[in-house]
C-alpha cells in the first residue's frame, strides 16, 4: 500500500460517482441513489483507513501526491507551479469530518423521488469532492481550484431545492465561492504559502477566506445559503465551508503574514464580535446557527493569525468543533423547521416537553459550537486564548467577550425554542425520527471522543502547526 | 528539432500563402464554397505547420518565418477553417472573404517588414469586414462602423510606420537603432498603440463590439479570435525589438495604463452585456488588457504568457461562437431555461463562456495565472490586483448566466443544432478543457516559439 495514491483514490470516489450518477440513463434512474450513497460511504470508509494510517507526531505532510502543473514561471522561467495533495495535522480531522458527515447528511436530506434527483446526487458528490480536495491541497492555487469546483454544485443545490429566495441565495453562494477561488488561485501564483510572500499575496488570501469561509462583511451569502438553501447546503454552510476556510487560512495565509498579524487579528476579532451580536439579534433559527458559526470561525482565524503553534493548533481544533456542532445544530434546526413549517424563533417555545431528544441534541451541539468543556472546541479555544495572551490582556478580554456574547445568543435561542409555555400546536410536534437520532448519536459520540480526549487530535495537529510553512513552488 | 530539419526554402515559406490565396479564388468560383474554403484553410495551416521548428529564417528581407509566426498563423487559419465549418453562411463571397482574412493573418504573423505587416493586417481587416452581415439596417450600420473604426486604426498604424521608417531609415520591424530620433520614437509609439487597439484594448476597442454585432454566425468566432491574435504577434515583435526599447522608453508604462483601463472597462461591460455577442466582445477586451499588461511590464517572459493567453482565448472564442450557432440565439434573455430542456447544450454553452472569461478548468485560466505571475515578477502588483478583479467580475456574470440557464423555466422551443457546429464546438471545448487541465504541452510550445524569437531573431 506504501506509495499507493491513497488521496487520489479518496477524491476519485465521489468524483467518479458524480459523473456516473449524472450520466446514468433515465431507464436506470433507480440506481442513482444507491450508487451515490454507496460512493459516499465508501469514501467515508476509505478516509477512516487513511486517518488510521496517519502517523502522529510527524509535522510533514504524509501520503503526498505531487505533480507539476504549470512550468516555466518565475523571473528565470525555471519555477514550476505544483499540484500537491497531502495529509497533515491541518487537515486530518477535516478529511474525516467531511467524509463522514456527507453520507450521514445524505441519509437525511436526499430528495427521494424528485424529478431532478440526478442533479441532486451529482451536485452533492461534487461538493464532497471539492471540499475534500480543498482541504487536502498543499498549494494555494490548487486549493482555489477545488473551491471553484464547489461553486456550481452549490448554485444548483440551493437554486433548485432552496426556499423562497433561492435564486438570490444560489447566485450569492456560487459567486462568493468563485471570488474566494480566484483570490486564492491568484494568491498562490504570487507566492502565498511561502515565507517571503508579499502584501499582495496575503491580501488576496485574506479576501479568499473572507469570501469563502465566509466572514463579515461578505457573510450574507453564507447566511442566505443556510436559511434559504436546502438541508444539504444548510449543513454544508454551517459545518464544512467554515472548516475548509479555516484550514485554508491556517495553512496558506497565516504562515506568510508575520508582519501584519496584528491587523488581521483585529479584523478577525471585530468580525467575530459583529457576527456574535448578529446571532444575539437573530429572529430565525438557521440565521442564529449561521451567525454563531461565523463568529466561531472568525475566532479560529484569530488563533491562526497569532502565528504560534498553539494558536494554529487551536484554530484547527476549534474548526473541528464548529464542524461537528454546526452540522448537528443545522440538522436539529432543520427538523424543527420542517415540523413547525417555519424557522422563526417566535413560533417556537416549550418544545423540551414534546421533543426532549431534540432539546438535548440542541443543547449539546450548541455547547460544542461555543466550545464548552467536553467538546473539541474547548481545547481549541483554550489554545487560542493562550496564543492570544502573547499579544496582551486586551486581546484575551475581547476573545472572551465574543464567546460570552455567543453563549448568550445560543442560550437565548435555546430558551426561545425549547423553554417557556408550549402552544397547542407546538405540543403536537413529533420528536426526532430514528434516522435523525442515529445521526445525532454519531455526531455526539465524535464530539465526546474528541472533547474528552483532545490529546488524540492535538498530537496529530501540533507537529504540523509548529512546522515551517509549506512552499508552493519548486525549482527545476 | 531545428538541428535535424533543414532550413525551409523560399518556396516552402511561400506555400501556405499560395495555398490560402488559391483557396480564396477557388471559393468564389466553386459551387461548394464551404468545403473548398474549409479544406483550403486547413491545407494552408498544414503547410504552415510544416515550417515549425525549422526557422527562424528571413526570406527576401520580407518574411520572417519563426515558430511564433508559424504558431500564430496556424491558429488563425485553423480558427477560420473552424468558423467556415460552423455553417450559417453559403455566400461564396463571404466565405472567400474569410479565407482572405486568413491570408492577411498569415502574412502579418510572419512579416519581417513593416509594410508587409501592415498590409497583412489591412487584408485581415478587409476580409473580416467582408464576411460581415448586412441583412438589416442595424447590422449594416455595425458593419460600416466596424470597417471605419478598424480602417482608422490601420491608417494610424500606417502613419506610424511612415514615421518609424523616416526615423530609422529601415522598413524592418526589428530595425536596430542606436539613438532615438523624434520620428522613430513617435513612430514606434503610434504603431504600438494602433496594434493595441487592434488587439482590442480600450479606448481603441470600439471596432470589436461593432464587428461582433455585424458578424454572421460563421464569422463571429473569426472576428473575435483572428484579429486580436494577428495584431498581438506583431505587437510582440515591435515591443521586443531594439527599436521600441531605444526609441520609446515610456511605451511600457503607457501600455500598462491601457491594459489597466481595458481590464476595468471590459469587466464592467461584461456585467451589463445583454447579448452573447456583447459578452464575448467584452471578454475580448479583458483578454486584450491581460495580454497587453504582460507585454508591457515584462516583454520577454510576459510575451510567452500573453501569446498563450491569446491562443487560449482564440480557442474559447471559436468554441463560444460554435455554441451560439448550436443554440441559435443571441440575446442572453432568450437562453433562459436552456439547461432544463437541453442540459448538455447548456453545459457546453456555459463552459464555452467560462473559457472566454478565463474561469478555472479552462485553457485561459493557466494562461491567466502565467500572466499574473509575469506581472508579479515584473513588479506590477497593482496590475495583478486589477487583473484579479477583472477575472472575478465576469465570473459573477457567468454565475447569473448559469443560474438563468439551469434554474429558470424554459420559455422557448429549441431547434435542432447544425451538425458542423456541434462538431466544432465539441472539438474546441475538448481542446479548452485539455489545455485547462494539462497546460504544459501547449505552454511549452508557446514558450519555445517565443524563446526562439528572443534568442535569435532580433539580436
Amino acid at each position: 500500500m506504501i506509495g499507493a495514491p491513497l488521496l487520489i483514490l479518496l477524491l476519485a470516489m465521489p468524483a467518479i460517482a458524480a459523473v456516473v450518477v449524472a450520466a446514468l440513463p433515465a431507464a436506470h434512474g433507480a440506481m442513482r441513489a444507491p450508487i451515490a450513497r454507496a460512493a459516499a460511504w465508501a469514501t467515508a470508509a476509505w478516509s477512516a483507513l487513511i486517518v488510521l494510517r496517519f502517523e502522529a507526531g510527524v509535522g510533514a505532510p504524509q501520503f503526498v501526491q505531487s505533480w507539476g502543473w504549470l512550468r516555466g514561471l518565475g523571473p528565470d522561467g525555471d519555477t514550476v507551479l505544483t499540484g500537491r495533495l497531502g495529509l497533515d495535522g491541518f487537515n486530518v480531522t477535516a478529511v474525516a469530518l467531511i467524509a463522514w458527515i456527507t453520507p450521514l447528511v445524505l441519509r437525511r436530506t436526499a430528495p427521494d423521488g424528485d424529478r431532478r434527483e440526478r442533479t441532486f446526487w451529482a451536485a452533492a458528490l461534487a461538493l464532497e469532492f471539492a471540499a475534500l480536495g480543498a482541504v487536502l491541497s498543499l498549494d494555494a492555487s490548487l486549493f482555489g481550484a477545488f473551491v471553484a469546483a464547489s461553486a456550481f454544485p452549490l448554485l444548483l443545490l440551493v437554486g433548485i431545492w432552496g426556499g423562497r429566495a433561492k435564486l438570490d441565495a444560489a447566485t450569492q453562494s456560487a459567486t462568493h465561492a468563485l471570488i474566494g477561488a480566484i483570490a486564492f488561485a491568484a494568491a498562490g501564483i504570487v507566492g502565498l504559502g511561502t515565507a517571503g510572500a508579499g502584501g499582495l499575496a496575503i491580501a488576496l488570501g485574506v479576501i479568499g477566506v473572507v469570501a469563502f469561509a465566509p466572514l463579515p462583511p461578505l457573510h450574507r451569502a453564507f447566511v442566505h445559503a443556510a436559511t434559504q438553501g436546502p438541508p444539504h447546503t444548510a449543513v454544508w454552510s454551517t459545518a464544512i465551508a467554515p472548516l475548509v476556510g479555516v484550514v485554508g487560512f491556517t495553512r496558506f495565509v497565516a504562515p506568510s503574514m508575520a508582519g501584519s498579524s496584528t491587523i488581521v487579528l483585529a479584523l478577525a476579532i471585530g468580525a467575530a464580535l459583529y457576527a456574535a451580536l448578529l446571532a444575539l439579534r437573530a429572529q430565525e433559527l438557521h440565521a442564529l446557527v449561521a451567525h454563531a458559526v461565523i463568529a466561531e470561525s472568525a475566532l479560529a482565524i484569530v488563533g491562526a493569525a497569532t502565528g504560534s503553534e498553539a494558536g494554529r493548533s487551536g484554530a484547527i481544533l476549534l474548526a473541528t468543533g464548529i464542524g461537528l456542532g454546526g452540522a448537528g445544530l443545522a440538522l436539529v434546526s432543520l427538523a424543527l423547521r420542517q415540523r413547525r413549517g417555519s424557522g422563526e424563533l417566535a413560533r417556537f417555545g416549550g418544545l423540551a416537553g414534546p421533543m426532549p431528544i431534540a432539546a438535548f441534541a440542541f443543547a449539546a451541539f450548541a455547547s460544542a459550537l461555543v466550545a464548552l468543556p467536553g467538546s473539541p472546541g474547548f481545547a481549541g479555544a483554550w489554545l487560542i486564548l493562550d496564543a492570544v495572551g502573547d499579544f496582551g490582556a486586551t486581546w484575551v478580554a475581547l476573545v472572551v467577550a465574543v464567546q460570552a456574547v455567543l453563549a448568550a445568543a445560543l442560550v437565548t435561542g435555546f430558551r426561545a425554542v425549547m423553554l417557556g409555555p408550549c402552544s397547542s400546536r407546538n405540543a403536537k410536534l413529533v420528536d426526532l425520527e430514528r434516522r435523525d437520532r442515529a445521526i445525532v448519536f454519531v455526531l455526539l459520540v465524535a464530539i465526546a471522543a474528541l472533547g474528552l480526549v483532545p490529546r488524540t487530535a492535538v498530537d496529530r495537529i501540533a507537529p504540523s502547526a509548529g512546522a515551517a510553512p509549506v512552499t508552493t513552488e519548486v525549482r527545476r | 528539432m531545428s538541428a535535424i530539419l533543414p532550413t525551409p526554402s523560399a518556396l516552402e515559406c511561400a506555400l501556405p500563402f499560395a495555398v490560402v490565396a488559391a483557396t480564396a479564388i477557388t471559393t468564389v468560383l466553386s459551387r461548394r464554397p464551404r468545403i473548398i474554403a474549409a479544406t483550403g484553410l486547413l491545407a494552408g495551416a498544414l503547410a504552415a505547420w510544416a515550417l515549425a521548428g525549422r526557422g527562424p529564417v528571413v526570406v527576401h528581407g520580407t518574411w520572417f518565418v519563426d515558430d511564433l509566426g508559424v504558431l500564430s498563423g496556424c491558429v488563425a487559419l485553423l480558427a477560420l477553417a473552424a468558423s467556415v465549418v460552423l455553417g450559417g453562411c453559403r455566400a461564396p463571397a463571404a466565405l472567400a472573404s474569410l479565407v482572405v482574412a486568413g491570408l492577411g493573418a498569415w502574412t502579418a504573423s510572419v512579416a519581417h517588414d513593416l509594410l508587409v505587416l501592415l498590409g497583412g493586417l489591412t487584408i485581415t481587416h478587409l476580409g473580416l469586414v467582408g464576411a460581415g452581415h448586412r441583412a438589416d439596417r442595424d447590422r449594416a450600420l455595425a458593419a460600416g462602423r466596424h470597417a471605419i473604426l478598424g480602417a482608422a486604426l490601420l491608417a494610424t498604424a500606417w502613419v506610424g510606420a511612415a514615421f518609424l521608417i523616416a526615423g530609422t531609415g529601415s522598413t524592418a520591424i526589428a530595425a536596430d537603432v542606436e539613438q532615438a530620433t523624434l520620428w522613430g520614437r513617435a513612430g514606434a509609439t503610434v504603431i504600438a498603440l494602433a496594434l493595441a487597439g487592434l488587439v482590442g484594448a480600450v479606448p481603441l476597442h470600439a471596432w470589436l463590439g461593432h464587428g461582433a454585432r455585424a458578424a454572421r454566425p460563421t464569422a463571429l468566432g473569426a472576428t473575435l479570435a483572428v484579429m486580436p491574435l494577428a495584431a498581438l504577434v506583431p505587437l510582440l515583435r515591435v515591443l521586443a525589438s531594439p527599436t521600441a526599447h531605444h526609441a520609446a522608453p515610456a511605451l511600457p508604462t503607457t501600455l500598462a495604463a491601457i491594459a489597466a483601463l481595458s481590464l476595468v472597462f471590459g469587466a464592467l461591460i461584461n456585467v451589463v452585456a445583454v447579448s452573447a455577442r456583447a459578452w464575448l466582445a467584452s471578454a475580448c477586451v479583458v483578454h486584450a488588457g491581460i495580454a497587453l499588461g504582460a507585454l508591457a511590464i515584462r516583454p520577454v517572459g510576459g510575451a510567452e504568457a500573453a501569446t498563450f493567453h491569446a491562443i487560449a482565448f482564440a480557442t474559447a472564442a471559436i468554441a463560444s461562437a460554435a455554441m451560439l450557432r448550436v443554440v441559435g440565439r443571441d440575446p442572453l434573455a432568450t437562453l433562459h431555461g436552456l439547461g432544463r430542456a437541453h442540459p448538455l447544450r447548456a453545459t457546453a454553452l456555459a463552459f464555452s463562456f467560462a473559457a472566454a472569461i478565463g474561469a478555472p478548468g479552462t485553457a485561459a485560466f493557466p494562461a491567466r495565472l502565467a500572466v499574473l505571475r509575469a506581472l508579479h515578477d515584473g513588479g506590477a502588483g497593482w496590475l495583478v490586483a486589477i487583473a484579479v478583479l477583472a477575472t472575478v467580475v465576469p465570473l459573477v456574470g457567468l454565475v447569473v448566466l448559469v443560474r438563468d440557464l439551469f434554474l429558470v423555466p424554459p420559455s422557448n422551443q429549441w431547434d435542432d443544432p447544425p451538425a458542423g457546429a456541434c462538431w466544432i464546438a465539441g472539438i474546441a471545448l475538448a481542446l479548452v478543457a485539455t489545455i485547462g487541465f494539462w497546460p504544459d504541452a501547449a505552454f511549452d510550445t508557446v514558450r519555445a516559439a517565443c524563446r526562439a524569437l528572443h534568442a535569435t531573431a532580433l539580436r
